[in-house]
């Protein structure tokens, strides 16, 4: 029987799909908070990526003859802030400022850390001992104040706050990727592609790389929360992303105190968002590293 | 146990260095000049003429090579000279010092009601596992893991202003003179901070409750028939405080993060406060003495766990 090459390929891709789903369904059965986890992760990445058409007002539209509208009213699902600015609208845009802080940083972090710890495990010796002191300088510091100190120096925009995030994520990632590949190393296969004479650049790209993939999820999956919990904490203190952008952040602090007596509602919003967010990735991180752990032992 | 500690307390001054030294290049060596950020403000309005940079950068000691600022820092750090704020022009030492204790305070109190409200509640969890008490608590444990802290003692703030008509006290009461309006001053920032660490207290007590109740030891305890509360006070929960101390001497490191952002939302003039406002105002001698003051508390805090650790479990031994 002959198959044309398309008629295989959208085969392929069917049965693909229908793996994955199958994979999807397996996972929720198994780790139903996982699951929950994974839902708000997409819920949250659709906010970030379809805001424009999600929100209702447009989130810097300031207006002062509606301020502080509890919410509910005249249109307004969750209330207008202290200058007039849909709060529902702030929020939706917010999550694509946390979203994108948190998945940049993470994965330069990662990038970062996998180049030096992969190469400080590879090659080991000096190389790995030097590498490992300056890490553990670094990872002395509480990763806020090390947050701080490094926006300190910069100035104050929203890509040198990936940048502060991502230098703060590196060591600890790192040391994760160092004893990773360092147990991959052990491995028969990697004497055997060098016994037939891989260079090291192409055992360490085609066979060490995809089987520390697994460590580098779940820590992205770890890290996505704690990062956008440090974005919050700087945009708060007034060091991260600068107003009038609507980082949640931002929102918690930019009405506080003043207006604690008219509008006790302003920072319960975003700060919900926010926990929501942290939340569903903890849980999705806690329940994919359950799932791939037993592989990572696995020899 | 002698040697190990003045082996450790002999570390403590090259990796002194090397957290100095790190300071020191991340003042430096990041994108941005130094003067001009100074000049500017944080509004990046100020007037920035070439004559005036020249100026900044001669106070701030910039025009100097690299080595030689370094080597003028340290001693001057040596003498407990940190050199003067470049808002107000005083000495950093005199703030620091006399802001260290409130921190200092503030990390404590966290400390003490976290640690008090999470190891019942962690154990209460792992010995009624799967009941409503259990789940309960574990919603609220997890919510505590998740919620940002600013949000907390945000929040915080806004009950006591909205619902209680209390409003942060002005001046501040330190706790040998006035303990009972230091500590109404204190609690609530310590309380919201401690939530977290309760979280992460609590989720380790359980765990470990839950493997140590497992072991041999405790079955045959129960089948001697011992009191519930010896078996669980007594022989579970003395075994399964090791990691917990360990997170917890971890967590101290979050936990000092943490006073920075409650120091500035109940206006407690801490260490953390001077570090917050330093920054603002890009006051850079107050910022690099400000995380030198909380490298050396962690440094000295990592020690002190360690010694702990050893003192509670016996096995442990000091090469």
């Amino acid at each position: 029987m002959d198959i044309s090459l398309a008629k295989a390929r959208r085969r392929d891709a069917v049965g693909f799909s229908l793996r994955t789903v199958k994979a999807l369904a397996q996972f929720s059965r198994a780790k139903p908070l996982g699951a929950i986890g994974g839902i708000i992760m997409v819920l949250a990445l659709g906010a970030a990526v379809f805001a424009s058409w999600l929100a209702p007002y447009d989130p810097l539209a300031l207006d002062t003859t509606r301020i502080l509208i509890p919410p509910g009213n005249q249109g307004f699902i969750l209330g207008t802030d202290f200058l007039g600015r849909d709060v529902l609208s702030r929020i939706i845009f917010g999550a694509q400022i946390s979203l994108y802080v948190a998945v940049a940083s993470v994965v330069i972090g990662i990038a970062t850390g996998a180049l030096f710890g992969g190469v400080a495990a590879y090659f080991g010796g000096k190389l790995d001992l030097i590498i490992q002191r300056i890490m553990d300088a670094v990872m002395a510091f509480p990763t806020l104040i090390l947050g701080l100190a490094i926006m300190a120096a910069l100035r104050q925009d929203i890509n040198n706050v990936v940048l502060a995030i991502a230098i703060v994520f590196m060591p600890r990632t790192a040391r994760m990727l160092r004893s990773a590949v360092l147990s991959i190393k052990e491995n028969q296969y990697i004497d055997a592609a060098r016994a037939i004479g891989c260079s090291d650049v192409r055992i360490m790209l085609q066979h060490i790389a995809p089987n520390a993939a697994a460590v580098a999820i779940v820590i992205a999956s770890v890290n996505l929360g704690l990062a956008m919990l440090i974005e919050g904490s700087l945009s708060f203190l007034g060091i991260g992303v600068p107003p009038p952008a609507p980082s949640w952040g931002n929102m918690v602090a930019g009405s506080a105190i003043e207006y604690a007596q008219q509008a006790p509602f302003l920072p319960l919003f975003p700060g919900i968002a926010l926990t929501l967010t942290v939340f569903g990735f903890n849980v999705l991180g806690d329940a994919l590293r359950d799932v791939l752990d037993p592989r990572l032992r696995a020899r | 146990m002698l040697r190990y500690l003045t082996r450790r307390l002999l570390l403590f001054v090259p990796t002194l260095f090397g957290v100095s030294l790190l300071i020191f290049l991340l003042m430096r060596v990041l994108p941005g000049d130094v003067a001009y950020a100074v000049l500017a403000g944080p509004s990046g309005e100020g007037i920035v003429t070439p004559a005036a940079l020249e100026t900044v950068r001669q106070r701030l000691g910039l025009d100097k090579p690299l080595h030689v600022q370094y080597m003028e820092w340290v001693t001057g750090m040596a003498r407990l000279d940190f050199g003067n704020s470049l808002r107000d022009g005083k000495p950093v030492w005199d703030k620091i010092v006399q802001r260290l204790p409130i921190t200092v305070e503030l990390a404590i109190l966290t400390a003490v009601i976290g640690t008090a409200i999470a190891i019942p509640t962690g154990t209460i969890s792992a010995v009624y596992q799967d009941s409503l008490p259990d789940y309960v608590l574990r919603i609220i444990t997890i919510i505590g893991l998740a919620a940002p802290t600013f949000w907390i003692g945000t929040l915080v703030l806004i009950g006591l202003v909205r619902f209680f008509d209390w409003m942060p006290p002005l001046t501040y009461a330190p706790l040998w003179e006035d303990p009972q309006t230091n500590l109404q001053q204190m609690i609530w920032p310590a309380a919201g901070l401690g939530y977290h660490l309760a979280a992460v207290v609590a989720r380790m007590t359980r765990s470990s409750m839950l493997e140590v109740m497992r072991q041999d030891y405790i079955r045959t305890a129960w089948a001697k028939g011992l009191r519930d509360r010896v078996v669980i006070i007594r022989h579970a929960l003395r075994n399964a405080m090791l990691p917990v101390i360990t997170i917890i001497g971890l967590q101290f490191a979050v936990l000092l993060g943490g006073t920075v952002i409650m120091e500035t939302i109940f206006s407690v003039p801490g260490i953390g406060r001077l570090l917050v406002d330093g920054i603002r105002f890009r006051d850079y001698a107050t910022v690099q003495a400000g995380i030198v003051m909380f490298a050396i508390i962690i440094l000295i805090v990592n020690l002190a766990v360690d010694v702990l650790y050893g003192w509670f479990d016996p096995r442990v031994s000091y090469k």
